[in-house]
């Protein structure tokens, strides 16, 4: 359950934009989670609803993104995307190969209003 | 209004990860994480380890556990720096809460500190706590299926140890299909098979950690 974990680290984040853009409310969320994260989308989707209550973004809507999983032979320099978790290049079969995409944890827009007062 | 930005949700914990990062590199210390499922010999792991290395290198232990202090109370016997963590729940550590236990230690008279992660094979895999290396450790009773079940710890994974293989004939574990699923997910990791309580195969994990400590110095 480290989606809870990581929903916290995303509220400290929505609470510092928020600051800084002197926001009022938040309507919506969005994230873009690599495939390296091994983030349940129901599990993610139930801790921020459950998180967001009394927040700043209470009734706001998540929406995420999920990016797959890329690799780069060290052998044949070719970039590839990792299927199933089989992180063998297609093109000259080495194992040799890094992960080169996939470990993305971002909050990519807030939508929400700002005090004009 | 819409506003738009690429930023890292775990920011808080990456901080914390460079200076962990740069703390270790001031007084050239190796740090290890150990990860791996609840009961897989993570802490027997470490028993074995500090008695083939405490004599050679100052060793310190970080211990973290959902609850209780026994394994802790396992390693005193090593008489080397011991630090306590309970998580209180949480299924993983994070770099703060490392940080503040380094604050502690004597890093100038330390050459490595291994840690002993929560009992998980997911959520201590997502989060970097500024190691040098993250040791995943399975065992035999679990069944050979465990790399392809949980491919990321195994792919991040700096070394992989397969313990209790003293229990081989006593289960249908195939160590030929674990390998083989292993090199799928990471060709090129170390794979130490060992009985981390009969003492078969510890010594190659020991010669390889004891490279590591000798490059970290250097
Ligand atoms: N047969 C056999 N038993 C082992 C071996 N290594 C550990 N054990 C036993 O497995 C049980 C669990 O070992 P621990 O070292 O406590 O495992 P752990 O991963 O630290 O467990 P948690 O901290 O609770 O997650 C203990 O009863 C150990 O004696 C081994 O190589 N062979
Ligand atoms: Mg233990």
């Amino acid at each position: 359950m480290h989606e809870m974990s990581i929903v916290e680290h995303l509220f400290g984040v929505i609470d510092d934009i928020a600051k800084k853009e002197q926001l009022t409310s938040i309507q919506r969320v969005a994230v873009e989670i690599g495939g390296m994260r091994q983030i349940v989308p129901e599990l993610f989707q139930f801790a921020f609803d459950a998180a967001k209550d009394r927040t700043i973004a209470a009734g706001a809507e998540l929406a995420m993104t999920f990016v797959p999983i890329q690799a780069t032979c060290n052998g044949c320099g070719a970039v590839f995307e990792v299927q199933l978790h089989e992180y063998v290049c297609g093109s000259c079969g080495g194992a040799d190969v890094k992960v080169t995409g996939g470990k993305e944890i971002l909050i990519t827009s807030i939508e929400g209003d700002r005090d004009d007062n | 209004m819409i506003i738009e930005l690429r930023q890292d949700i775990l920011v808080a914990n990456q901080k914390m990860v460079s200076v962990v990062k740069e703390r270790l590199a001031q007084e050239k210390v190796l740090m290890l994480n150990i990860i791996g499922s609840p009961g897989s010999g993570k802490t027997s792991l470490l028993e074995a380890t500090l008695a083939g290395l405490s004599e050679r290198f100052r060793v310190a232990i970080i211990e973290a556990d959902v609850e209780t202090k026994r394994d802790s109370e396992r390693l005193e016997r090593f008489g080397v720096p011991l630090y306590h963590i309970n998580t209180g729940g949480m299924c993983h550590l994070e770099s703060d809460i490392i940080l503040a236990s380094l604050e502690k230690m004597d890093l100038a008279a330390t050459d490595v500190v291994i840690i002993e992660n929560v009992g998980n094979l997911i959520c201590p895999a997502d989060f970097d706590i500024g190691e040098h290396a993250k040791i995943a450790v399975s065992s035999v009773p679990e069944g050979d299926d465990k790399p392809s079940k949980y491919p990321v710890l195994f792919r991040e994974a700096a070394a992989v140890v397969l313990n209790k293989t003293d229990l081989v004939p006593y289960t249908n574990f195939n160590v030929e299909s674990f390998t083989t699923d292993l090199r799928r997910i990471n060709g090129t990791v170390p794979l130490f098979e060992l009985s981390a309580t009969g003492g078969n195969g510890v010594q190659a994990w020991l010669d390889w950690l004891i490279q590591k400590v000798e490059a970290s110095q250097a």
